[in-house]
């Protein structure tokens, strides 16, 4: 009971969360198969911070993403929301909890209905959630519409009459209007211009300081997620590999595959002695459809062993704050 | 767009069927065997005493080419063959008319409810679908004609007398729903997974909302593509129940039932069932021209060839 009431508590929890898509059915050649595309994904999210979520196309971040609001049904494991189970709640019990936890989509041109105006697109969760008037609401989208650095005027146009990065706002508009306490980013710029990205990065963290928001940020730059992230998580064909403080994990990466990552960011030298040394990793990422035995990662490892084919190692705190899942972590 | 002024000009002349009728002063839906008319100061009767052959019957009057009255004769039972035309072209247009409306309000509604609710909805409104598309067109469209031509349609308070248009029209609407439910269906599966109906979804817009706000808006393209291309089709059905005599009944015209009244006198007076045929062919073309047009003006990848977004 005391732990209910605790002001720690996480706003966002999952427990061995899972993802399976059946492909195909019993009749097509290959029979029917299974991908896990998130698999035993265990994550906290406290309030007020950001957690990074990096990793390498297609290894179920974008489907980690919308098990987490829910679009998709998660098949294994647990979703808490401030300690509230809502793994399987009906799309219509679901209707108060979206006002809280919002989502952005990676790419704002297919996330907007190309068919109607921004103003209407934004002011479409206060219609179906709030009671407000059409005075109420226009003023509330005139609002909304400053805080993105949107000009209250471009509420008559339409999502193709804007750039990139203005869609964007538009989007972000939209996922706050409801004040909420969570919102899960998807690669919120990753199709946008390095310029423009960081214009975004800089109205998220203004939003965040100004709304109290928390975020959830999923990325596959690692310098992005580096500068605004409180934690990161590194993901590996659907599993976490690692998880602590962003500092640590980018001071002293403790997976092998972290490491990799992280190696490969670029810097500017400063000095020549200083350069880094580059890990490539070999090989391509495995099929899901068909994941390595042991350790998913150990085919291209570079320090795999044995062990490390057949015993598959589980997500261990190492340090204070520092979880890894690997047999021989450099911490 | 030259098609389109084409089809406008004939619905033009067929609104003004009253008009062409009072001002030559004859009745379309009567038989007017006995009548005499006056064609350059001598009196000529619209039927007349048949002198090939046997010698037996009556051949009626051919075409006058005189805009006073019988411009292209009279008919078999002495009727004015142009007040005819245009009288039973109005029918035609406004039946073609109706049943695409029809088609499209229930292809639409069963294309959007079955590709966005999915699961047993999908498949029971599908598999409903299956069983019309299964059937010939038109030997459903007899089928259905013979089975309610005598008594007419009666649901509940919903009464369709047997002679009424509405009999067509509901029964041509009917057979071509899933030519229109299908494609949309199509569309509205793969607009469910945008990722703007995603978002929708996630905001907690309820699906009623989604299909009529955020699917519908999408898909009118492909829905005024198909008004001109269904008209089409349905106006040739529409004179083939007619000429099979299951759709417009006398002594209502259409294309159909003139062409079927002019079978007879094929060998005599070729015009009567010649001008409804062209009358048909040309709307029918200057509706798939149209129709054709349309798409490619409103087809997303012609505007992305145009240079624009």
């Amino acid at each position: 009971m005391s732990e209910e009431m605790n002001t720690d508590q996480p706003i966002l929890e999952t427990r061995a969360l899972g993802k399976r898509f059946s492909i195909g059915t019993r009749f097509s050649s290959e029979g029917r198969r299974v991908v896990h595309a998130v698999d035993n994904v265990s994550l906290t999210v406290r309030r007020g911070e950001t957690l990074g979520l990096v990793g390498e196309s297609g290894c179920g971040k974008s489907t980690l993403a919308r098990c987490l609001v829910r679009l998709y049904d998660i098949t294994d494991g647990q979703l808490l929301f401030e300690g509230n189970d809502v793994t399987s709640k009906s799309l219509a019990s679901l209707r108060p909890l979206r006002r809280r936890l919002q989502m952005v989509f990676q790419d704002p041109s297919a996330s907007l209905n190309p068919r109607r105006r921004v103003g209407d697109l934004v002011a479409e969760p206060l219609r179906v959630h709030t009671k407000l008037s059409g005075a109420g609401i226009r003023q509330r989208v005139a609002e909304l519409f400053e805080l993105v650095g949107l000009l209250p005027d471009h509420v008559v146009r339409y999502p193709h009459e804007f750039s990139g990065g203005q869609r964007q706002r538009v989007g972000i508009a939209r996922a706050i209007a409801l004040n909420p306490d969570l919102v899960v980013l998807d690669e919120p710029v990753s199709a946008l211009d390095v310029s423009v990205q960081a214009q975004i990065v800089n109205l998220l963290a203004d939003l965040q300081d100004k709304l109290k928001l928390s975020y959830i940020f999923i990325a596959h730059d690692l310098s992005v997620v580096r500068q605004v992230s409180n934690r990161i998580a590194v993901m590996y064909l659907g599993s976490i590999v690692e998880e602590g403080a962003s500092e640590d994990v980018f001071a002293t990466p403790a997976h092998p595959y972290s490491q990799a990552l992280i190696s490969a960011v670029p810097v500017v030298e400063t000095t020549p002695s200083g350069r880094r040394k580059r890990i490539i990793l070999s090989g391509d990422v495995p099929s899901p459809l068909k994941p390595p035995s042991g350790c998913r990662f150990h085919p291209r490892c570079p320090v795999a062993q044995d062990r490390c084919r057949t015993e598959r190692p589980a997500l261990q705190e190492h340090k204070t704050g520092r979880k890894v899942a690997c047999h021989f972590p450099t911490i | 767009m030259a098609a389109l002024i084409l089809f406008l000009l004939i619905v033009a002349a067929c609104l003004s069927a009253p008009l062409y009728a009072r001002w030559a002063g004859v009745d379309p839906f009567t038989s007017t065997l006995d009548a005499v008319i006056q064609i350059d100061g001598q009196d000529v009767p619209v039927m007349e005493q048949s002198t090939e052959g046997l010698g037996l019957g009556y051949t009626p009057l051919g075409p006058t080419w005189r805009l006073g009255n019988y411009f292209l004769g009279a008919d078999n039972q002495g009727r004015d063959v142009m007040a005819r035309l245009l009288y039973g072209g109005l029918n035609s247009l406004l039946i073609s008319a109706a049943a695409t409306v029809l088609t499209l309000i229930l292809g639409t509604s069963a294309g959007l409810v079955a590709g966005y609710f999915g699961g047993v909805t999908d498949t029971v409104l599908s598999r409903f679908l299956d069983i019309l598309w299964a059937f010939p067109i038109y030997l459903l469209a007899i089928s259905l004609s013979i089975v309610t031509i005598a008594q007419g349609i009666s649901i509940g308070p919903i009464t369709i007398e047997s002679g009424s248009l509405w009999l067509p029209v509901i029964i041509i609407g009917i057979v071509y729903v899933p030519y229109v439910a299908r494609p949309i269906r199509g569309q509205v599966l793969s607009l469910r997974n945008s990722e703007f109906v995603l978002a929708a979804i996630n905001l907690g817009v309820p699906g009623h909302r989604i299909l009529w706000r955020d699917i519908l808006p999408n898909i009118t393209t492909t829905l005024i593509v198909f008004v001109p291309l269904m008209m089409a089709l349905n106006m040739l059905t529409e004179s083939a129940l007619s000429f099979l005599s299951i759709g417009v009944q006398p002594p209502d015209a259409s294309w159909g039932t003139i062409i079927q009244d002019g079978q007879a006198l094929l060998y005599t007076r070729p015009i009567v069932a010649l001008a409804p045929g062209i009358a048909i062919a040309i709307s029918v073309m200057a509706l798939n021209v149209f129709g054709d047009g349309l798409r490619d003006a409103l087809d997303p990848r012609s505007k992305v060839r145009l240079g624009r977004d």
